[in-house]
């Protein structure tokens, strides 16, 4: 059961502008399929900010991909839909999802460096599209690039449009897949890591650009990380995803102060904080995480959870609603009082966590 | 480049499963049955052949093909080419595996020496392989070939000294990468001896690519050995040779055009049979070498 | 860049000189009386003598090496048996036709190699693909003078729609040339097409999935585009390196391919010296297009270096 027929919930009047249900992506052949992704489902608002967590290998990227259609070679939707607009895109040819490409939906990629055309200049591939299919002229183009670039903070930018991507900073380059992200102005931003590979310094104001740039341009946001950290301060709602499904879906303050998933639960708390005492072992997650390659009955995060049930390793608990919040999905059979007393007095205590 | 073990008595358990595997790969397989079929009509010659191959019979010469009594008809002096073909096996595999052999063991050694040794024995060596590179394709061995004066010794000569090189540098290779293994930095710590870290670690890894690049350039030897025979260098008549019969077939291509084209099938049918193998060898020895095509 | 030239050049130099003495060495190969060779079995002793003095038969090694390099730098390289005067002649006036073949041929093998490799590697594994590879399986498994045989057999006494053999008048106008040229230049460009395309196959399926060409398609950009200014450009140095290496087989290839449609081009002139065992026009011939060979590498080096920004600025 996936959480579409909570939607109708009147807290909800708002047609989302991104819609996933129950979309699975798997590579390799029928008979032997590697799932990546498995039944995911989410939905985002217009103007809302979705943040997607998880560890590397939990499907988060795949997900996005498989949304704009650039799975890599060998892999393909197996299942569920994807609608944009209301219009499904799962099953659209090459040449019409070209046109949601960029203009609708738009994407930042992860590593500026290996995400850029190494032999060519700023300017040209980020006025292409703009020349080829929006109609610009080149010195139209030009001035529009320069804009996106200042847009995005960065400094001499008619000068940098001449410049090849080896020759800027890390943080320069993502600022320039940011400006290239957006200058189609699509409706819908999905940002796939887009600080796991800068210094920590730079990627609070990374984060803080993409989320003003979101607020003037009236876009949509989907913030794919690792690190709950970095969502805490401006998404809406959270999905948090482990071994290719979501296991909970909630407000932000939701997540944090009231989560009903044991890996949520135990990410919140590996969170080195500020005012922890000294001398306080980090809480890591014990054991590692699933290879994809293994399909598991039952829950997923079994063999790491703290509080398994029988019932974990028999079968995959269904997506649930929280009794005070239809919105609020997860899923886990354990009883939320019993998460709470396992984490001992603070975690009780727990109000916004994160880090921001 | 793969990684072996030292060999030990595990290994020889293994076969089964390699026999398992490697007949699993297509190119091997095909590659190896080819190769087998002409090595076998090389040594039943005596047996299969319906006629002498040099008897020669002019009053039946130009017969075509499918005649009575001469499957693949009969070249210009009368001799059956179907007997040719099949004891010229013997001259085809000879030419092509034997300057293999000794430009492997040749080439091997000299870029053993260069890439272990290195500095100044490297220079030396590279920079004779740098010389020898500058001449394309069969352009040195038609030159020392020529020179010496034709004949088999003359072209196996040339081929050898041709492809020294190539093998040269492939070995060269491998030794520069097993060198900067950390296992020959730790054997060096230990105090093994040059020799025996040479023996016990980096030939080994030579192995594998010897046997690689063995199998494809003797495919290559095929067609060198035929390209130099057909100009007239390489065994002489009567002797079957399958690229002196292409040559030999020239003037009669409009009224007999099976004298030329047959012997050339041949040719690449040995030919395609060798490098299949070889490919098939790579496929097996290192899969991710194959991703991406060559 | 400039300086990159001038060094590669500099490079060059020993290699330049290594050739020299190893189509010297050519010489010192033939067993025997050399003169015997160099001036036929039925020279007078007087013309032996006269030899042996030129050349230096009679002295070391070296001082016979000094002399030929001597002679190289002035030019002369040589009189050949077979034709009757000197191997420079000889050579440079049928440079331009083998020069004309080997230009077609390798413009044929790049073209349709390029496109072949690219248009099997936009579906690797697929049937095109697998198609690919064997048509060069079986390119790089054909000796090329049979090759030139089948076509002639094929299309020139069967269909009888192109001539066979022989170069035209120029009198006869371009078509008849390009008549004329047409099968020996695809019996001169099959292996290196064969090499070309699997080279452009490997260079694209390398850059057609990197996440740069993903960025662009995350943004819109066409299929097409995509490969042409996207992958290509970056496939093409790989694919470069390659055709500068056919060049130089090419030439050696026109020896047997000159032969079998009696083009006349240095490679014939190389056919006609091997059967009348013209040594010095041999050896004249092979250090010629060595170096020629080891020129367009250089040539090559010098584009792959322009083409690839990351190393020009560095």
């Amino acid at each position: 059961m996936t959480g579409k027929t909570q939607m109708t919930h009147p807290a909800q009047p708002v047609e989302p502008i991104l819609s996933v249900d129950g979309l699975s992506v798997s590579y390799g052949s029928a008979r032997q399929p590697l799932n990546v992704v498995k039944d995911v489902s989410f939905d985002v608002a217009p103007g809302q900010v979705l943040g997607i967590v998880g560890e590397s290998g939990s499907g988060k990227s795949q997900t996005v991909l498989a949304v704009l259609q650039l799975l890599a070679e060998g892999g393909r939707i197996s299942g569920g839909q994807v609608r944009f607009e209301g219009a499904e895109l799962q099953s659209l040819s090459q040449r019409r999802m070209r046109k949601v490409r960029g203009q609708g939906i738009a994407l930042i990629s992860q590593d500026a460096l290996s995400s850029l055309n190494p032999s060519m200049k700023i300017g040209r591939q980020m006025a292409e599209p703009l020349i080829a299919y929006d109609g610009l002229s080149a010195s139209a183009a030009r001035k529009r690039c320069t804009e996106l670039l200042d847009l995005v903070g960065i400094p001499a930018p008619a000068h940098r449009l001449e410049s090849y991507p080896h020759e800027l900073s890390g943080g320069m380059r993502q600022r320039v897949l940011i400006a290239m992200a957006i200058s189609r102005n699509p409706r819908v931003l999905i940002a796939d890591e887009p600080t796991t590979a800068l210094d920590v310094t730079i990627q609070a104001q990374i984060i803080n650009l993409i989320d003003d740039l979101r607020k003037e341009l009236g876009m949509a946001l989907v913030l794919i990380t690792h690190d709950l950290g970095v969502v805490a301060g401006i998404a809406d709602r959270i999905s948090v995803m482990y071994a290719g499904r979501i296991v909970e879906t909630a407000t932000t303050d939701q997540i944090f102060a009231a989560s009903r998933h044991p890996y949520t639960r135990a990410l919140l708390s590996s969170i080195p904080k500020p005012d922890q005492p000294r001398g306080e072992r980090l809480k890591p997650i014990p054991g590692l995480p699933v290879d994809p390659r293994e399909d598991v009955r039952g829950c997923a995060f079994n063999p790491r959870c703290t509080h398994a049930l029988a019932s974990c390793t028999e079968s995959l608990p269904a997506m649930i609603a929280a009794e005070d919040d239809g919105q609020h999905l997860f899923r886990c059979p354990v009883d939320p009082f019993r998460l709470a007393e396992a984490e001992g007095p603070r975690a009780r205590l727990q109000g916004n966590g994160g880090m921001s | 480049m793969t990684d072996f073990a030292s060999t030990t008595e595990k290994d020889r358990a293994r076969l089964l499963p390699v026999l398992r595997r490697s007949l699993g790969n297509t190119s091997f397989t095909i590659g190896f049955t080819l190769v087998s079929i002409v090595v076998l009509a090389a040594i039943l010659a005596d047996f299969i052949a319906p006629h002498d191959p040099n008897f020669a019979n002019p009053v039946i010469r130009y017969t075509p093909p499918l005649t009575d009594g001469y499957l693949l008809g009969t070249d210009e002096l009368g001799r059956d080419i179907l007997s040719r073909l099949i004891y010229g096996a013997r001259m085809a595999l000879v030419v092509a595996i034997f300057p293999t052999i000794i430009a492997l063991c040749i080439g091997g050694l000299l870029g053993l020496i260069a890439g272990y040794a290195g500095s100044i024995w490297d220079t030396v060596v590279m920079r004779y392989f740098d010389i020898m590179f500058a001449f394309p394709g069969i352009l040195l061995a038609l030159g020392i070939s020529a020179a010496i004066g034709p004949g088999l010794n003359s072209m196996i000569i040339a081929m050898v000294v041709v492809t020294i090189p190539e093998f040269g540098r492939i070995i060269r290779g491998v030794v520069l990468g097993v060198r900067e293994e950390l296992f020959v930095e730790a054997a060096h710590v230990l105090g093994y001896s040059h020799t025996r870290i040479l023996l016990r670690h980096v030939l080994p890894n030579v192995l594998g690519p010897a046997l690689i690049y063995g199998t494809l350039q003797t495919g290559r030897n095929v067609i060198l050995a035929a390209s130099l025979s057909f100009l007239g260098l390489g065994t002489q008549p009567p002797t079957p040779d399958w690229g002196q019969m292409l040559s030999g077939g020239r003037t009669a291509l409009a009224t007999a055009g099976h004298v030329a084209t047959i012997p050339g099938l041949a040719i690449v049918f040995l030919a395609v049979g060798f490098n299949l193998l070889g490919d098939g060898i790579r496929d097996l020895l290192d899969p991710r070498a194959r991703r991406g095509g060559n | 860049m400039f300086a990159f030239i001038i060094r590669r050049l500099l490079q060059i130099i020993p290699v330049i000189i290594g050739v020299t003495i190893a189509t010297f060495f050519l010489t010192w190969l033939i067993p025997g009386d050399p003169t015997n060779v160099l001036l036929g079995p039925g020279a007078s002793e007087e013309s032996r003598e006269r030899l042996r003095d030129s050349l230096g038969l009679d002295q070391s090694l070296v001082t016979q090496y000094l002399i030929y390099m001597g002679n190289l730098l002035t030019g002369d390289l040589g009189q050949s048996i077979s034709f009757s005067s000197p191997v420079s002649e000889v050579l440079f006036r049928r440079m331009g036709n083998t020069a004309l073949l080997a230009g077609a041929a390798i413009f044929v093998a790049s073209v349709a190699g390029i496109a072949a490799g690219t248009w099997a590697a936009l579906r690797p594994g697929s049937f095109r693909d697998r198609g690919l590879t064997i048509v060069v399986l079986f390119l790089n498994s054909m000796p090329s003078f049979w090759l030139g045989l089948v076509l002639i057999l094929i299309f020139g006494l069967h269909l009888r729609v192109l001539p066979v053999s022989g170069m035209p008048d120029p009198q006869s106008g371009l078509l008849t040339l390009l008549a004329h040229m047409a099968l020996p230049t695809i019996t001169l460009a099959a292996w290196s097409l064969a090499a070309i395309a699997r080279m452009t196959r490997s260079a694209v399926l390398e850059v057609i999935n990197n996440d740069y060409v993903r960025t662009a398609r995350s943004r819109g950009v066409s299929e097409a585009r995509i490969v042409l200014f996207h992958a290509l450009p970056n496939a093409i140095p790989a694919v470069l390196t390659v055709i500068g290496i056919q060049m130089g087989f090419l030439f050696s290839g026109a020896v047997l391919t000159e032969t079998v449609f009696s083009w006349p081009g240095v490679g014939l002139a190389m056919f006609q010296a091997i059967s009348s065992r013209d040594i010095p026009l041999i050896q004249g011939g092979i250090l010629m297009l060595a170096l020629i060979f080891v020129l367009i590498n250089l040539i090559v080096d010098v584009l792959y270096v322009y083409f690839n920004p990351k190393i020009r600025l560095n």
